[in-house]
């Protein structure tokens, strides 16, 4: 039996290997994607201080701290019966917004980008974000600037904009200076200025593309699954808070309620072979990995929360919503692809946020923390930019935390994100003889999820070159392709 | 920070985190090379893992101090191996705060006090460990309302972040007059630090002193750096190693 292994793969921030194991004849017979590492949060969160919890859980990842960070903060606000306050409910929210408009755009055009920017087939010297910024040297140079300045919100309110320090149970740090708010106004709106633009862009010199139109539209890339995200009272998508609504691969509703009672509806597989656990929902039960109406597993993340979604909260945004569902005529999209796509939408969304946010009264007002009663359980639900985020603990009399349980975005798209893989696996091995070029495609596959295997197994980043060996049937090394 | 990890086993964490009896094996048809590796005993910090050069302290470490390095680096005049691109002073010399009662007469932790907003927050009852951690942030934790965690690491002078804070605190704290009845007076405030090792070790279990290092399975130097501290940038005075 052929064996080739992809490992480590690239452009996401953690680590993985892909196993494909080939027939005698040459065509697939399986795919696996492994997690090798564990760090353990879960049990070393144990014995620490409750309010700690925003601190230490956002190290879990060096992409999406932002989202650990609230998650957190809004475990610890249930946990103590707190009400935050407004303004610090402002301050939270238009961070979090910012977060997410930085993190879309990281991904669309410095982890994705070189996917989704470049001809199909890229040589490999030029696949990667400095490819991207020569090939599109003005719109590169808007992006590096305007992240920066998104980034820039995310110091002034978070304190640090990796790893912020601003969350607490009940409420934020300090209130925000009027001066902070005026320098976000200005932020704002160069990020609604490039969110517009990269709309523009997207549809003259992406869509069109003959490469991109087949991944969008062919068979072998739709993965139908059910699908999990937050929305608010409108049914539009809202990533800080909201109900969780989970809707079928038929497109039926299957729940819409309480985010934190959700938690109850999951449960989670575990396989020897990965340290990432694989979630589905309860009431299908746990059938392998196979897609449909059928069986428990569903997707969360960008194309997962426009699906749940019935319209967006911003007018921009709202136009994409509507040609992205006129391009595919059926809802839910289940094209994988797709992911990229549904990522700019919320993009928008995010930035035209930011801009209305950053116009509120009280977002500058002076009562941050809300009064905290005495240490108990919580469960804190918000929407990471990868998808749904649950933080669950229980504390002490003393408020140190007894126990942690958190399932992270890339958790939920475990399977899904395995299932894609083999989708791809399938149809590059009928191609013919494997190249780098090709096994690029299936990494492609992994990557429209944006995942974060760090997050997934909370444990360290890196990342190295990639490095393909292929084995023939006695296991003699036949073939390396070093990247 | 994931080095807070060995303070409890390897067993433990797989079980917390996968359920009782879970081993790494292959994929179904899989061979046995093809499984996931185990965990390690212990998380090591990288200077006994490979030869660390230059350290670029901080978590994350702050744009200024990779700028640094990236100039001295680029410009061909790199300082010798070992050299650490922070401040020897503390944290506290860069502190917007402005320090008055160096005394401590209770201790609160950041969600049970507003605090007020020009003055040091150690001054307050907050546990910020300004005063043993590198500067080079600018104090950015402090300015924005919340103690210093450490995540630059120990000033060469401090050595171990946990004993030297421990001894500040020990040196701060006061009950009322100075005298032998005060003392379990003193030790109550002192009782209100709840959680020492997370509080004063976040990010320097496997670099501190015994028996911290010792249950990390580290041997050696007592340095957290593998070759001599050498003098920071931006520190006018020598380092106290």
């Amino acid at each position: 039996m052929k064996k080739i292994v992809i490992d480590p793969i690239t452009r996401l921030e953690g680590h993985g290997k892909i196993l494909l194991y080939l027939d005698e004849a040459g065509g697939l017979k399986d795919a696996v994607l492994e997690i090798p590492e564990l760090r353990g949060f879960e049990r070393f969160c144990q014995g620490r201080r409750a309010e700690e919890m925003p601190q230490i859980t956002e190290r879990i990842c060096g992409v999406c701290p932002e989202a650990h960070h609230l998650a957190s903060a809004k475990a610890l606000d249930e946990c103590y019966s707190a009400e935050v306050p407004e303004p610090a409910r402002l301050q939270r929210e238009l961070f979090y917004d910012a977060y997410i408009f930085s993190d879309h755009l990281l991904h669309l055009v410095f982890l994705g980008g070189p996917d989704l920017l470049l001809p199909q087939d890229t040589p490999k010297g030029q696949r990667n974000v400095l490819g991207v910024l020569q090939a599109h040297p003005e719109l590169g140079k808007q992006v590096v600037k305007v992240r920066a300045r998104a980034q820039r919100i995310l110091d002034l309110i978070g304190g640090k904009a990796i790893h912020p320090v601003f969350a607490l149970p009940g409420g934020v740090a300090q209130p925000l200076s009027q001066e902070a708010r005026e320098e976000i106004r200005g932020h704002a709106q160069a990020m609604v200025g490039l969110a517009e633009r990269m709309v523009t862009f997207f549809h003259e010199q992406v869509l069109p593309d003959p490469g991109i139109q087949s991944l969008l539209l062919a068979e072998e890339c739709r993965l139908p699954t059910h699908y999990m995200g937050l929305v608010d009272e409108e049914g539009a998508p809202n990533f800080y808070h909201g109900a969780l609504r989970i809707v079928s691969a038929a497109g039926e509703e299957i729940y819409c309620g309480d985010a934190r009672e959700a938690l109850s509806l999951i449960e989670e597989h575990t396989e020897p072979w990965t340290y990432v656990k694989f979630p589905y929902l309860k009431e299908f039960s746990w059938q392998g990995f196979s897609a449909g109406v059928e069986s428990g597993i569903y997707r969360v993340g960008p194309l997962a929360r426009i699906n749940v979604a019935e319209r967006m909260a911003t007018p921009l945004a709202q136009e994409e919503f509507e040609r992205f569902f006129d391009h595919f005529g059926e809802r839910p999209v289940h094209a994988t692809f797709a992911y990229h796509w549904a990522r700019l939408i919320e993009m928008v969304q995010a930035a035209e946020d930011v801009a209305r946010l950053s116009e509120e009264d009280a977002l500058t007002g002076r009562e941050v923390r809300g009064e905290l009663s005495s240490p108990g359980e919580g469960i804190g639900v918000i929407e990471a930019a990868r998808g749904t985020l649950f933080h669950h603990y229980k504390l002490s009399p003393e408020g140190l935390v007894e126990f942690v349980n958190l399932i992270v975005a890339t958790t939920h798209n475990a399977a899904g994100i395995g299932l894609s893989v083999k989708q791809m696996a399938a149809r590059v091995v009928k191609e013919g003889e494997l190249d780098e070029r090709l096994l690029n495609r299936v990494e492609m596959a992994f990557r429209a999820y944006d995942p974060c295997l760090a997050c997934a197994t909370h444990f360290l980043p890196g990342e190295t070159p990639l490095a393909v060996e292929i084995y023939d049937a006695q296991g003699v090394l036949k073939q390396r392709i070093v990247r | 920070m994931p080095a807070l990890a060995n303070l409890t086993s390897r067993e433990e964490l797989l079980a917390e985190a996968l359920g009782e009896g879970w081993r790494p094996g292959p994929p179904p048809g899989g061979e046995a090379e093809d499984a996931p590796p185990d965990l390690l005993p212990k998380a090591l910090p990288l200077s006994q893992v490979i030869r660390v050069d230059y350290v670029v302290p901080g978590c994350p470490p702050p744009a200024p101090l990779i700028g640094e390095f990236f100039n001295a680096f680029l410009s061909g005049e790199m300082p010798e191996p070992g050299y650490v691109f922070a401040k020897v002073k503390a944290l506290c010399e860069e502190c917007p705060r402005t320090r008055e009662e160096r005394v401590l007469k209770k201790i609160v932790r950041p969600h049970e006090l507003l605090p007020a907003p020009e003055v040091c927050l150690l001054d307050q009852g907050m546990i910020c460990l300004g005063p043993v951690t590198c500067g080079g942030c600018s104090a950015a934790c402090p300015s924005a309302g919340m103690p210093c965690t450490g995540c630059l690491g120990p000033t060469p002078k401090a050595g171990d972040m946990g004993l030297a804070m421990i001894s500040a605190l020990a040196s701060l704290v006061r009950a009322g007059e100075e005298g032998e009845e005060t003392i379990p007076k003193e030790d109550e405030i002192l009782d209100a630090l709840v959680d020492p090792i997370g509080t004063l070790y976040k990010f320097g279990v496997p670099t501190s002193l015994s028996p911290l290092r010792e249950r990390a399975g580290v041997r050696g130097s007592s340095s957290p750096y593998p070759v001599p501290y050498q003098r920071g940038r931006g520190g006018e005075e020598g380092g106290g190693r």
